[in-house]
This record gives C-alpha cells, structure tokens and sequence, in this order.
C-alpha cells in the first residue's frame, strides 16, 4: 500500500524538520491513557484509516481527561470508520490553534512537474474551497532539476491571497521541508491541512503522505508492501500477488479482489467467479458483459506486457486461491502478447492445483486467446488433455467479449446441471 | 545428479538428469531452442541437457522461462523436470483460510479424491 497512515506520515515530517503534534499511535484504550498521560492533557485521539473526512465522521475526538480517553478510544475502535475496522488510534497533543493552513506538494501529470499548493484557508473544507473559489488555492509548478530553494518558497507564499509576513517566514521553512520530502520519498501527494499555526510557530496537524506505487522498492525503510492502490488495506492474497513482480520485469500481474469474501456478489444474487485478462479494456468489457448475465467477478486481474510463463503460473494459483469462486474466465485482448507462454503458465498452475485429473478443473473455466501465437496457445491446452475436459471451452481471436461472456454462461450453466452445484 | 539453475523471478528449475540418456524424445532441448533471444538448454553428448548460457546469464533474464522444459518432458519425456516458484505466504493462507472453512474449490476436490 502506498499511503502512509497520518501516523507514519508525521514521522517522516518529523524526520524531515516539520514540527508534529507530540503523540504516538496505540493499539488499545489502555494504552491510550498511558500516552495521553505522558504528554498530558488534552489530546486529540484520532482513528488511523486511509479515508478522508475522519472529523466530520467521528473519526476524531477531544478529551480532557483519562476517563474520556479511555472511552474515546473505545468508542473509535468499536465501530468501523467508512467501512474500515479501525486497528491503531493516534493519541496527541491538543492544539492551540490561531489559523489553519494548506500545504502541499504534488504531481501534475499535464504539466509532467510537481506542484506546490498554498491555501490560507485550509482546513476540513479545503476541497469545497479550491472548488468554490480556485483563486484561494495557489499552484505552482516547481523545476524539479532547481527545487525550491527557501527565497522561492518565499515567493510563492508571497503570491499567496492573504498572506502576512509572518506567514511567509514561518511558513518559507515547512514548505521547503515538504519539497524535500516529496523529492527524498518519490511521493505522489504530501499534504499538510490543516499546518496548524500556534503561539510556537506551525505545526502539522495532519499529514498525507501517497508514495509512488512503482518507487516502494526504493525504499525499504518505509516497510510498505507492493500492491495495487485500491484506497483501502490490501487483502492477504493482495499482498502475495504484490510479491509478483518485484524480481522479475517481465509483463506484469496486477491483482485486485473486488468481493474479496464474496458478500458483494452473494448481496447481488450473482454467481462469483474469477477473472484474469490481458488488457484492461478487454477485461472491462468483458466484466461489463458478465455481470447482466448473472456473474460477479471477484477479483480483477490484469496480466500484460508479455509476462513469462512463471509469473502466469504464479498469479492464476493466487486467482485459484480465492475460496468463493465457482468458475473462471481468461480473455486476452488482441494484443502481441506471446499467448503459447501465457498458456503454458496457466496449464502448469493447472496442473498443480488440480493433480488429480492432470489440471482438468472442477468448475467451468473458459480461456479466449486472441492475439500473437494464439493458435499455439490453444494446442498447448490440447497438448496437455485440458481442452478434453467437460468443463473448459477454448475460443480464438473470433469471438468478441460479449461471444465469450455467452460462452462463459453456457458452460457455467451445464457445469450446474451436470453436477448439481448450487450458485 | 541434477542439472539446476536459478531464474530472474526468483524460481529455479531442476532437471534430474540420470533419467535423460533413455528419453527418446529429448523434449526440453527442442521446445527450449525454439525459444528467442535462444536456448538455454542444448543437448550434451551423453544424451542429457545441459546449459548453453552461464549460471549468471540465466539468473539474469536469459531464461525467458517459458516452461516449456517443464511440461513438454511431463508429456513427452521422462517426467524428471520440477519448477520451484515461490509465492511467499500463499500457502500459510491457503491454511488460514481451510482453519476457517473457507476452502479453496480446487483443494475441496483434491480432499474429496484423498478420502475416497
């Protein structure tokens, strides 16, 4: 995952010379108040999700003293924040605050350089103020092979509507900092809102911090693990999939469980299945097909770029491992892709998983090859005895998404009858 | 002895090459020379395979790791050729997940054909 918690992200400012709240993120309430008594009261306890609005959903809280800590803390660890369980609570010091602003640095792909944005409005409603008056919301692009030094940092803050002097010299230093750290940590977004302005100068009250997917390799001290963003904690099989293509440049296989218990497709009254495809249109499409006709993917999968046969083997014994699927569906889009090694990889995982028959499956799987070597790909099933069994359907670079999502269906459907298996 | 060597994404191939002088087919030499940038596996002339590149050259990415060597012997030859891929803590899942019943379809048959 490569959003740090507000937590994790405070310890990074904090590294980089950007004053924080003193606090610590706990696990449970009596460790609440035992930090709470450290740093003395009042605090702020402050739930630990990767969501956004946590104040005006109740995911923060004030407490004067332990007694309110403790239920303070257990209040947020009883109910879910937006849907996420919460597992650690941040208990810091309360601030006096005179004025909240908003800092952050960021990337702008049109302009392919980052971005510096000043506001001294900040605060919970900075989205609503950036959209009702632009103009409250400075941007401005950095060289990145220059920086921002502390007399450009100035300039900014000067151009900023509102800003006093002593804004600009208190404030010159923490935007310099949350440069360096966006450049040190190739991050996608550093964001303080509110930087809390107090009688001892600015302090970040919150912060964000979303690290580049691709650049997590570069930095082990972080402990992030790679997978997909998905806004949320990655899933067990997330993170094993994520182990994928760390050695190997190959193609990739990407991962992300949709219904990663099922209950989203059970809720729907459609059958779960499992989905893996070369090309994310085609898997779209293909998605989109499915689902009128009574199927719920579970899980997206998306293995392009010409992988090996290895990561192939890899990444369908992750999307065989998800325990709720009753059948499985392969389309490749028509792509250059060498299809006979993608096919190879899939029978070998095939034939591991299903030792018995020698890879034959037990649930319908259908396989749309379409593009380079597809022919192949299809002889390497037949090779193998796979296509022989009742329950796999191989299609060419003739059939559509939707041919294939029909084709899908029909064969789910004798699968069912044939063997009594209820959805 | 065996003929074994590492890949780029962390797996390795073993060949338990004793058994290769009586396969007629020689299976993983021909399927591998089919592959680009080129073979990994030519054939020595004891009748076994053995390696064109270096140790390093096939750690490095030469192997393109197409696993043909793997299946074509499954079928054709004498069955000696084993993949290692790891595919760190999928198995302590798979294990997770039975504990709480939640057993993967594929592992309800193999259980299915074990008690039978």
């Amino acid at each position: 995952m490569a959003r740090l918690y507000e937590y994790q992200g405070k310890e990074l400012l904090r590294g980089m010379g950007i004053p924080v709240p003193r606090g610590r993120a706990v696990r449970d309430p009596i460790q609440a108040a035992k930090i709470a008594q450290e740093i003395g009261l009042p605090v702020a306890i402050k739930a630990q999700v990767l969501a956004g609005r946590r104040g005006k959903s109740g995911g923060i809280r004030f407490a004067t003293t332990l007694e309110e800590v403790r239920m303070a803390a257990r209040a947020l660890f009883r109910e879910p924040l937006h849907g996420i369980p919460v597992e650690a609570i941040l208990v810091e010091e309360r601030l006096e605050i005179r004025r909240e602003i908003y800092l952050a640095v960021t990337a702008d792909p049109s302009r392919r350089q980052p971005v510096v944005l000043v506001s001294l409005t900040g605060g919970v409603d900075i989205e609503e103020t950036a959209a009702q008056d632009p103009r409250q919301v400075l941007r401005t692009p950095v060289n990145i092979r220059e920086g921002l030094l502390d007399h450009a940092a100035r300039n900014i803050l000067r151009k900023t509507p509102g800003a006093t002097s002593a804004d600009i010299l208190s404030l010159a230093p923490v935007l310099c900092s949350l440069y360096r750290t966006y450049r040190q940590f190739d991050c996608k977004l550093v964001e303080i809102n509110p930087v809390a302005l107090t009688s001892a100068g600015p302090v970040a009250a919150d912060a964000r911090v979303d690290i580049d997917d691709d650049a997590i390799w570069r930095h082990p001290e972080l402990g992030l693990r790679m997978t997909e963003e998905t806004g949320r904690p990655p899933t067990p099989l997330e993170v094993i999939a994520g182990t994928i293509d760390v050695g190997d440049h190959r193609g990739t296989a990407h991962f992300v469980q949709l219904d990663p218990d099922g209950s989203v497709a059970r809720e729907l009254g459609k059958i779960p299945v499992a989905f893996d495809c070369v090309g994310t249109g085609a898997s779209l499409t293909t998605m989109d097909e499915l689902v009128p006709l009574g199927y719920y993917p579970v899980n997206f999968a998306d293995t392009s770029g010409n992988p090996s046969a290895s990561k192939m083997y890899r990444i369908t014994k992750v999307i065989l491992a998800q325990p709720q699927i009753q059948g499985y569906l392969f389309i490749s889009c028509i792509s250059s892709q060498q299809l006979d090694n993608t096919a190879r990889g899939i029978v070998a995982a095939l034939k591991e998983v299903f030792p018995a028959t020698g890879g034959q499956p037990n649930i319908p799987m259908l396989f749309a090859f379409r593009g380079a070597y597809d022919e192949e790909a299809v002889q390497v099933f037949r090779d193998h005895g796979i296509a022989a069994s009742p329950w796999v359907e191989l299609l060419g670079r003739e059939v559509d998404e939707r041919d294939a999502a029909l084709a899908f269906h029909k064969l789910h459907r004798r699968w069912r009858d044939a063997t009594g298996s209820v959805p | 002895m065996s003929l074994e060597f590492h890949l780029l994404s962390g797996g390795s191939i073993t060949i338990h090459t004793p058994e290769c002088p009586s396969c007629e087919s020689k299976a993983c030499v021909k399927v591998c020379a089919e592959q680009s940038p080129g073979p990994v596996l030519i054939l020595g002339e004891d009748g076994r395979p053995c390696l064109k590149p270096t140790l390093t050259e096939i750690k490095r990415g030469v192997c393109t790791e197409c696993l043909g060597c793997l299946l074509e012997c499954g079928i054709h030859g004498n069955n000696v050729v084993r993949f290692q891929a790891p595919l760190e803590g999928l198995e302590a899942y798979l294990a997770e997940q039975e504990a709480a019943g939640r057993i993967p379809i594929y592992r309800q048959d193999a259980k299915q054909v074990e008690s039978t």
